[in-house]
């Protein structure tokens, strides 16, 4: 054993480069890792060694890690190339599929939102609707004239829509259904000219014969010049035969009156916007009603 | 009567009644796809042949539109006769001259069905906007000229 260690010492004194390296970088190395290893609390002597050594190393380690980092990235890059661009392919796919998803979403969020108008408004005017029931439909077809405004929904006779049934949009008067077939209707909307009804006005009770105009507008007919009529006063049904009162129409816009004409004219500016026309609520009687 | 003219009609009475003829709108105004085909019908065939055509689509639209007034049936037959009148005394072949009759054709239309909506409810409404539908029409007939005139 002893002799062992000779011959081990004898052939670390006898290179140069082996003799520096075992007196004093290995030893100056275990100085250091002593010092790092022994937990220098804050106020010893070792603890600002230690610190400063830390500092001291920190940018070394910090690019080392750096390298370090990036040689294995591309390593794995190398390796997971193919692997890589077909998951790119397939996120990409997926990230398309959320996409349209989010659209779907929206879209679903609207039609909730619009159904929800809708509901509501059944809610709020649950005694105006006394005696009547409702269905929800949706847009299909629309006018290909532009002097005609009527839509096509997709409900019709087999869900028992009858022609006269009035059609509520948002809270406020759509139109009336004027054809019926098996499975859709046809709605004249409030806008088209061949649209007529009685109606009230909110503020003034004032009772007014309605008809369609263009397409943001209708008129008031016959409007004596002793009526009260104001701008800015609600129309809305006037409750006659089966229509039930107080669905608002639209509001007045311009009243005019020259000195020797028998009527006024007035303007109305309807609620409905049948651009923007998707979800429908045809009011119809219900079947029972009679007893 | 071609059996593929009358298809081809009924194909664009359908497409002008579903929501997809919304993305031929400008604001809420639409062309007229049929009456735009008819012209170019009322320019190939003889008054006879493209009066037939423009009875057999009037009627199917005045049928769409629940309509017993038969606006489009009558506009129709206005609009043929005149494009009937007019055709060889200029070549409509041209486009310039064709995108005018197109023009004319749609002033016309309008003029026509306002007038017979005032002989019915005593409106009288004419807005500037309408003639946006004479400029659709001529986007149409344009788009038409490309796809059926090779």
């Amino acid at each position: 054993m002893i002799q062992f260690l000779r011959l081990l010492v004898g052939l670390i004194l006898s290179n140069v480069y082996t003799r520096v390296l075992f007196l004093f970088v290995i030893p100056i190395l275990i100085v250091f890792l002593i010092f790092l290893s022994i937990n220098a609390e804050k106020g010893s002597f070792l603890y600002p060694v230690k610190t400063t050594f830390l500092t001291v190393i920190y940018p070394f380690q910090k690019a080392g890690a750096k390298v370090y980092t990036a040689y294995t990235d591309f390593k794995q890059y190398l390796k997971t190339k193919n692997k890589l661009i077909e998951e790119n392919n397939i996120l990409k796919q997926e990230l398309d599929f959320l996409r349209l998803k989010i659209i779907e979403l929206k879209n679903k969020e609207i039609e909730n939102q619009q159904l929800k108008k809708l509901l509501n408004f059944t809610k709020e005017n649950s005694e105006k609707l006394s005696g009547l029931e409702y269905i929800t439909g949706k847009v299909i077809g629309i006018s290909p004239d532009n002097l005609f405004n009527f839509v096509v929904i997709d409900i019709g006779e087999n869900e028992g829509v009858k022609e006269g049934d009035l059609v509520i949009t948002d809270g406020y008067l759509a139109g009336v259904i004027n054809q019926v077939s098996k499975f859709s209707s046809s709605v004249l909307l409030t806008t088209n000219k061949n649209f007529k009804i009685t109606v009230r006005l909110r503020n003034t009770r004032e009772i007014a014969f309605f008809q369609g105009f263009d397409k943001n507008h209708g008129i008031l007919k016959y409007v004596r010049p002793e009526q009260d009529i104001r701008v800015g006063d609600v129309v809305e049904t006037a409750g006659l035969g089966k229509v039930p009162s107080g669905i608002p129409i639209g509001v007045v816009e311009e009243v005019s009156y020259n000195e020797g004409d028998f009527f006024k004219s007035v303007k109305v500016k309807v609620f409905l916007q049948p651009t923007k026309l998707e979800y429908i609520l045809v009011l119809k009687e219900k079947e029972n009603n009679e007893d | 009567m071609k059996i593929r003219y009358i298809l081809a009609g009924i194909f664009l009475i359908i497409i002008q009644t579903t929501l997809i003829f919304k993305f031929f709108s400008i604001g809420d105004i639409y062309p007229s796809l049929i009456k735009v085909f008819l012209v170019l019908i009322a320019l190939k065939t003889d008054l006879k042949t493209s009066l037939k055509y423009g009875i057999l689509f009037g009627i199917l639209e005045d049928l769409y539109m629940n309509e017993l007034f038969l606006y489009n049936t009558l506009t129709n037959i206005v609009v043929v006769y005149f494009v009937e009148k007019v055709k060889y005394q200029l070549d409509f072949e041209e486009i310039p001259y064709g995108i005018i009759l197109i023009v004319f054709v749609s002033l016309l239309d309008i003029s026509i069905k306002t007038a017979m909506i005032f002989a019915k409810t005593g409106i009288f409404y004419i807005s500037a906007t309408f003639l946006l539908y004479a400029l659709l029409n001529t986007i149409v007939y344009l788009g038409f000229r490309v796809v059926l005139i090779r």
